[in-house]
């Protein structure tokens, strides 16, 4: 198929000639020396995608936007951005953007089995007002649900967190993050006690190794990707090693590809402990000053069931007691179970336990989308804590964010059903108290007991035991696991759903009210990226119809519903923005409503390790990685000279873990099978994820023309050889059938991705591919973060 | 079953909640299965026309097909005929990098004719399109 004859051809008979100035090249730089720098007004925002946090510079002219650029003074992303950034401006204007509140109604009334009718914000919201009541009368708090989103600004994770624990005294609160990151914050509080990195990406530039477990950060993390790359060129003795289940665009520039079984990462982490210890790599200094050991519950389940509950139960244990642990961790046992060679296996030992290398480790979904993926975030701790290699420059386990604002908003703020602000918990009364006397509410008003998390949620419309669920900012209803049963619980009778979207979606279909939400710069903003930087913006231009942004929604929501108390802050102390448009939630209350809830969040992280700045700070700067003492942003944490929380002559201090006198942990985490492999009836091993080209579920990307031609439809991408076993071809449909679901979609083959044999690699950003139709519900019992990385599927030709 | 079946064909059918109408039927989703968008058999390089940028800064996408392309430490096929804008054809010349390339405004890194790191990972910001049929 491929001619490469053709392009070889080519490549030999290049003739250079220098091409007529200006014709055939459209040099940026000249256009913007031109028109668009003077005529546009530039401001800068982040962006609107994945957790890395580029500053886009959005260029405006008559209330639209006209043009973006990588923001050149920015820290993270230096001038650049993706395809996906630069499509920013398409994302807001498609024609199908929602303008007005819809109700489902048959007669002019509201009607489950009616049609999504335009209605206005006063009906839209005294019926949710009236449903809201009248199942927390009939059924309590619990069956009350927001189903959130690691896209919300800060300040619409903060205040709908304190309408939901503190004004309706519900505890159902959970976000997509639970399908993202979950096991990343399990496995820091577990390591550290305290969430998110020690490093920062300032890390890269430092680093000699960078070690990526089961990420596609070329197209997941293009930008960071980049620097990666740019670190690559400038030193020649630095290398990429791609540990994956599929070959992927990370595996190009990368010295060496590994590909292992799925599920066996947890294998090589601890036969890369075993050798670590076995050629005399451990840093005995760190660990003796630093590390304590502990062994958790083994054969923990998978979460299959519903209301399925899990405690661990750690207990302290020695370094010999872990050594002994790893030691059955034998290259030739590792070999076995992973596939990985044990050449390979004493390549990665060599490059994480030599002194002479600096190593970064990099992973996201492949890591934490895992029924055992709070162990293996664990398990690579191990590594550089066993090493030493940890909060120094260059030498930093990284755990990458998916979402613009999954750290930001949903584990800062704490809008999981179990969180409260700065990592503290419902479950702990003082971490309640502290939060009641903030938020000024009397003792006893935070539930004690965290009721649904993401997956459980679902499985709680399903039953019955929630009736209402507002959706917001994300679209479940194609991307959670073992979608058939959702989708069908949503559909029956007597739920209650509401959607904000900016787009109909695979959620708006199944939704009684949809709201028009505004997105991105037609509201004020905030997000948190993954190296715990803050970074703000303004409202640049208008929501399209009636769309208002979620914060609006919310404190509409409390006004409504009485609880307008929540919000009452000293207007006088928060005058609305003069110099740039206040947003419709100012507006709507008369105040800055933004700064008043940002004063009041920063009181949670004050002298906790997590403070941040005052509010005009970050209007002004590329943003700043918190914790922010006295000014300055904190690089690295946990190490003195770097971190001002670490006591004097500590040198290194954990002091999320004070408890253990300021020790990480190095945990005792076994290789364990996942609960559904390929077998005879269904031979392949399914994988889903992401492309660069598209957002998620593709509600916004598939809307705009570049993006939507450069990937028009997910594919099931197929080994080579599998396919010819099976008499497929590249562009033939296919069915693709599990336990759960079935669908149809097109095979590729020797495309972008090729899997390794027995996998098939599905993208799920296609809302005519519900792939998700056929993934597994189970998840990790400890963060309750469900694995959409393996099921079992048989390959049906049509 | 039967029950279950008459849901399950209602949700294909686009008919909604409970048998009766989506929303996606007044404001409409994308074209269902995306008809007349062939992603196989992309042109060649060198025997298609640049196309139109969605904006004047933004990045063009790449007409032609780039199966087999690598972009890796020693090598970066888009820069065989990119990097100079080279006459492949009497008709066909490749479109020239603009500076834009060359310089990390960040760091104040500047290279003649040497694409810095930030940069050389051509496909971040271009991608080829698929075929309108």
């Amino acid at each position: 198929m491929i001619d490469l004859s053709r392009r070889e051809f080519l490549k030999k008979t290049l003739i250079l000639i220098p091409t007529a100035s200006g014709l055939l090249s459209l040099n940026p730089f000249e256009l913007f020396a031109g028109n668009p720098e003077k005529e546009l007004l530039w401001d800068k925002a982040p962006c609107r995608f994945c957790g890395t946090g580029c500053s886009v510079m959005v260029g405006v002219r008559n209330g639209k936007i006209m043009a973006v650029k990588g923001d050149p003074k920015s820290p993270v992303n230096r001038g650049t951005l993706c395809i996906k950034g630069y499509a920013l401006p398409f994302i807001i204007s498609h024609k199908d953007r929602l303008r007005v509140p819809l109700i489902r109604k048959k007669n002019g009334k509201y009607h489950p089995e009616g049609e999504l009718t335009p209605s206005s914000w006063d009906e839209a919201f005294d019926l949710i007002v009236s449903k809201v009541k009248e199942i927390l009368d009939k059924k309590g708090p619990s069956a009350v649900a927001m189903y959130g989103s690691g896209q919300w600004t800060i300040w619409e994770g903060y205040a709908i967190v304190k309408i939901w624990k503190g004004g309706l005294r519900s505890n159902t609160i959970d976000v997509n993050a639970r399908l993202c990151m979950a096991s990343a914050v399990a496995g820091f509080m577990t390591t550290f006690g305290m969430d998110e990195p020690p490093g920062s990406y300032d890390d890269i530039e430092h680093a000699d190794v960078f070690i990526v477990w089961g990420a596609n950060i070329a197209e997941q993390h293009p930008v960071l990707y980049s620097r990666i790359i740019d670190r690559l060129r400038k030193n020649q003795n630095s290398r990429l090693i791609n540990l994956t289940t599929v070959s992927n665009r990370t595996s190009e520039y990368a010295e060496k590809e590994i590909l292992f079984n799925p599920q066996t990462d947890l294998a090589i982490a601890n036969g890369i402990a075993n050798l670590i210890i076995r050629k005399g790599y451990v840093n005995e200094n760190f660990v003796k000053n630093h590390v304590i050991f502990k062994k958790g519950k083994f054969n923990i389940g998978y979460g299959l069931e519903d209301n399925f509950k899990f405690k661990d139960k750690p207990e302290i244990v020695s370094f010999e007691n872990y050594k002994e642990f790893v030691s059955k961790y034998t290259p030739e046992y590792v070999e076995r179970i992973s596939g990985v060679s044990k050449e390979d296996l004493e390549y990665l030992a060599e490059l994480y336990g030599n002194p002479k290398y600096k190593v970064m480790s990099f992973w996201t979904m492949g890591v934490n989308q895992h029924t055992r993926g709070t162990w293996m975030n664990n398990l690579i701790y191990n590594l550089h804590l066993l090493t030493g290699k940890i909060a120094e420059p260059g030498n930093s386990p990284f755990s990458l964010t998916g979402q613009p604002s999954a750290c930001g908003t949903c584990r800062e703020v704490g809008t999981f059903t179990h969180r409260l602000p700065a990592d503290m918990v419902v479950m702990n009364p003082e971490h309640r108290r502290k939060t009641e006397k903030i938020w000024g509410l009397p003792e006893g008003t935070i539930p004690d007991k965290p009721t649904y998390h993401a997956v459980e949620m679902m499985r709680a419309l399903d039953r019955g035991d929630v009736l209402f669920m507002w959706i917001n900012t994300t679209n479940p209803f194609q991307s959670v696991p073992n979608l058939n049963r959702y989708r069908k619980g949503a559909l029956k009778e007597g739920r209650f759903i509401v959607v904000s979207e900016v787009y109909p979606s695979r959620s708006t279909e199944v939704a009684d009210i949809v709201l028009p939400s505004a997105m991105w710069v037609e509201k004020e903003g905030a997000f948190g990226n993954s190296e715990r930087r803050t970074q703000f913006f303004k409202k640049m231009i208008e929501p399209p119809g009636e769309a208002k942004s979620d914060l609006w929604q919310f404190l509409m929501f409390a006004k409504k519903m009485g609880l307008s108390y929540l919000f009452d802050y000293p207007k006088e102390r928060y005058p609305l923005p003069k110099d740039y448009k206040p947003s419709d939630a100012s507006l709507l209350m008369g105040f800055y409503i933004e700064k008043a809830l940002w004063e009041e969040y920063r009181r949670f992280g004050l002298g906790e390790g997590h403070d941040l700045a005052k509010f005009e700070v970050y209007h002004k700067t590329r943003g700043l990685r918190w914790p922010v003492i006295n000014g300055k942003e904190t690089k690295i944490r946990y190490r003195e000279g770097y971190d001002p929380y670490v006591p004097k002559g500590k040198k290194v201090y954990f002091y999320g873990n004070k408890k253990h006198d300021g020790k990480a942990v190095i945990w005792l985490r076994h290789y364990e099978e996942p609960p559904e492999k390929p077998d005879r009836e269904y031979p392949f091993w399914l994988c889903t994820g992401r492309v660069l080209e598209h957002w998620h579920t593709g509600t916004m990307t598939r809307r705009v023309k570049e993006l939507y031609k450069a990937y028009p439809y997910a594919t099931a991408f197929v080994h080579p050889e599998d396919a010819k076993k099976l008499g497929v071809k590249n562009g033939d449909k296919i069915k693709l059938v599990s336990r759960r679901g079935e669908i149809e979609v097109y095979a590729e083959v020797g495309g972008r991705f090729i899997p390794q044999k027995g996998l098939i690699f599905v993208p799920f950003f296609d809302e005519d591919v519900m792939i998700n139709k056929l993934t597994l519900d189970a998840y990790c019992p400890i963060s309750k973060q469900p694995d959409f990385k393996k099921c079992a599927v048989k390959i049906v030709k049509i | 079953m039967r029950y279950l079946f008459l849901i399950f064909i209602s949700l294909f059918l686009g008919c909604g909640k409970k048998e009766v109408n989506f929303v996606k039927k007044k404001t409409s989703l994308l074209a269902r299965g995306s008809p007349g968008m062939n992603i196989w058999n992309l042109p060649e390089p060198g025997e298609s026309e640049p196309l139109e940028r969605a904006y004047e800064i933004a990045p063009p996408l790449i007409p032609h097909s780039i199966k087999d392309f690598v972009i890796n430490r020693k090598q970066n096929d888009c820069l065989d005929c990119h990097l100079e804008g080279v006459k492949l054809s009497e008709k066909h010349v490749a479109t020239k990098l603009s500076d834009f390339h060359f310089v990390n405004e960040y760091t104040g890194e500047k290279q003649e004719k040497k694409v810095v790191g930030m940069k050389y990972n051509c496909v971040q910001c271009h991608a080829p399109v698929a075929k309108t049929e």
